[in-house]
């Protein structure tokens, strides 16, 4: 049992959060959350959760009373609001696996490459997550940070792959959402349009007609610099000595 | 330029074996390798090797030498030709003596110094067909005394080198007027000589065993003596010590009479093995040949001459492919040094095949060019190589100087830790 909260009062009152203003679901929620914490104590897990339920449960809250309400900062409960419960699950677990050990070596910038361009709504936790399970190195959200800026990887749609040859496009993510800008960066890579969109296979309708492919698929068409009509009519040229017909030698009169 | 020249330095890398491969060759790696986005033109990269003036490869060849590797020690070199067959009937092109064809015909040559220690090839001249190599061991013994500054230069060559008396006492004159320079070169068998040789007294000779061709094949018998042979319109005191080693040959097959002409004072048997160990400079043309397309170097003769049956010589073209090879070569050697015990010594071939021609994917980011290679056996070989490429942070100036950076995809995931 804390010792600083006695009462739920004395824990709004010190929060400066007047307690006759509170409607009655805010009173209703505030004491479920002051019994949490009696419950549970006030360690890191605890009050990580509770400040994503409180942020989040649309109770009508401001952001400072949370925070001061749970002991945070007001950056960091602000910090916490946009985050999905998986991301706070992640950065507890994260926090659970304990200090930080190993290192990010450059090599390891083309499987986070690839698992960037692969999932590119992956959130850091994700990607710390990645790290884990494939290395075995387990590092600090300041350390990757650098680590992603260092090696231009930290902008979203940064990461282009480069079409292989053939003009075989990379296996593209399974759901993911249409592909960024091709020119994201100021120095991005633009060759991910060499590669040439083919239709998707989709299984035709027996009695319909056949889909057109893309125009892509064709080839161009030839230009011409000007309408073939203003150029001189072809010449089929003189019929060579062989194949021209012989002249007649029929005698044109007696005396030839 | 750049152009030019990335794409034929990356050329034998690659196994790129003519210029006119480039018009099939659509490889992005190779693009980046080149100096582009897109495999360059095989018109581009012709022009700019025909039009390689001599004097500026000169200059290039001569500041890319790796004289570090004998200065100020003691160097075993080997000088010899590689003559490069060419079929031309248009042009009446100079011929010589190829080798591997037996056979006087139309033919180039490039003439390589070899240090035979460290394998690797230390200079180069090109020069047309009916060159030899007695009239060049001279220039090159000189270039390689005077800019590699070894301690002691013991100089091998081939028969060639010693066609006439003449040029065999222009070498060792020149071993006589320099004091840390050894000649050791193949005397030429003739009959004659040859004759007096067969005729030394058997007590002369001293018996070794060698081992035999494969395992559990009888050993080989070899037969040392010294001797001295007096050249031609020269006094006996002038006679030049000579090592005659006979190869018995076992069944109705002649003996072998390996003859040397030596400035050296050592053993016979110690200037026989020094001498041996020129065959890495014949084995490292072979390589050249197979994995770096030796053969495929530009003409020296000039396709824009007037008079075809006179054509011009142009040494540049020629001379700067050739030395581009033997720095392939050289540089192929040092990577091999990096890697296990299993790949050194590793020929071209053999590091294309297995490290080089690797599928994978590129990467390009904002601020590097990631290059992600696809899984294969031994990678792991390779970690230390590429966490050293990888700290030196190198950077491609003409990718808008991009940081270069080497990845293996992962063996498997890691056993996760924590609870």
């Amino acid at each position: 049992m804390p010792a600083e909260a006695p009462d739920l009062a004395r824990w709004l009152q010190d929060a400066a959060v007047p307690e006759p203003a509170l409607t009655a679901a805010q009173r209703a929620v505030l004491h479920a959350a002051f019994r949490f914490l009696q419950r549970c104590g006030r360690d890191y897990y605890s009050v990580r959760l509770l400040s994503h339920f409180l942020l989040h449960c649309q109770a009508g809250l401001k952001v400072a009373q949370v925070a001061r309400l749970l002991g945070l900062s007001r950056s960091a409960a602000s910090a916490q609001q946009g985050l999905s419960s998986k991301e706070v699950v992640q950065a507890a677990h994260h926090r659970l696996a304990g200090r930080s050990h190993g290192k990010l070596l450059p090599r390891f910038a083309g499987p986070i490459a690839q698992f960037l361009h692969h999932h590119p709504e992956a959130t850091r936790w994700d990607l710390l997550d990645f790290i884990r399970c494939t290395w075995g190195v387990s590092v600090s959200r300041v350390a990757l940070h650098r680590f992603l800026t260092k090696y231009g990887l930290d902008r979203a749609g940064a990461v282009v792959p480069l079409p292989k040859p053939g003009g075989a496009s990379p296996a593209q993510p399974p759901a993911a959402p249409p592909p960024p800008a091709p020119a994201a960066g100021p120095r991005a890579f633009t060759a991910a349009a060499d590669s040439v969109g083919l239709p998707a296979a989709v299984p035709p309708r027996e009695d319909g007609p056949l889909p057109l492919p893309a125009p892509e698929f064709f080839l161009p068409r030839p230009g011409t610099p000007a309408p073939s009509c203003c150029y001189p009519r072809p010449s089929t040229g003189s019929p060579s000595p062989r194949t021209a017909s012989r002249t007649p030698t029929a005698p044109c009169g007696a005396g030839c | 330029m750049r152009r030019g020249l990335l794409t034929s330095a990356f050329a034998p890398v690659v196994g790129l074996a003519r210029v006119f491969h480039l018009d099939q060759m659509d490889d992005r790696g190779f693009a980046l390798l080149s100096g582009g986005r897109s495999c360059p033109s095989r018109h581009f990269i012709g022009g700019w090797r025909r039009h390689l003036r001599w004097q500026e490869v000169d200059a290039f060849c001569r500041r890319t030498c790796p004289w570090d590797l004998l200065t100020g020690d003691d160097a075993l070199v080997s000088f010899d030709d590689h003559a490069i067959p060419r079929w031309t009937r248009k042009f009446s092109i100079r011929k010589g003596y190829v080798t591997t064809r037996n056979k006087y015909m139309r033919c180039e040559k490039l003439f390589y110094g070899y240090h035979v220690g460290c394998d690797r090839y230390l200079c180069v001249r090109g020069a047309p067909g009916h060159v030899e190599l007695r009239d060049l061991a001279l220039p090159l013994t000189r270039r390689v005394l005077q800019y590699g500054r070894p301690r002691h230069l013991h100089a091998l060559f081939d028969a060639n080198a010693g066609k006439s008396d003449a040029d065999v006492r222009a070498l060792l004159e020149l071993a006589a007027r320099t004091p840390n320079l050894t000649v050791t070169l193949r005397a030429c068998r003739y009959p004659s000589r040859v004759r007096a040789w067969k005729q030394l007294p058997s007590g002369l000779f001293t018996c070794y065993e060698e081992p035999g061709a494969y395992v559990g094949a009888p050993p080989k018998e070899i037969r040392l003596a010294q001797t001295r042979t007096t050249l031609k319109g020269e006094s006996a005191e002038q006679a030049v010590r000579t090592i005659v080693c006979r190869e018995l040959v076992p069944g109705p097959k002649k003996d072998r009479w390996h003859p040397l002409y030596t400035s050296s004072a050592a053993e016979p048997e110690e200037v026989l093995d020094a001498f041996r160990l020129r065959q890495h400079h014949e084995q490292g043309y072979r390589v050249g040949v197979y994995d770096q397309c030796l053969d495929g170097v530009p003409c020296g003769y000039d396709k824009d001459s007037p008079d075809p049956q006179r054509p011009r010589f142009h040494r540049g073209p020629l001379q700067m492919v050739g030395w581009l090879i033997a720095l392939v070569y050289n540089a192929v050697a040092d990577l091999a040094a990096w890697l296990p015990d299993r790949f050194h010594g590793a020929h071209v071939g053999t590091l294309r095949r297995a490290l080089f021609e690797r599928p994978g994917q590129l990467y390009c980011t904002p601020e590097a060019l990631i290059v992600y290679l696809d899984p294969f056996g031994g990678q792991e070989a390779l970690v230390p190589l590429i966490d050293f490429v990888n700290g030196q942070q190198r950077r491609i100036p003409w990718l808008e100087n991009r940081r270069l950076v080497l990845s293996l995809t992962p063996a498997g995931p890691a056993r996760q830790r924590g609870p």
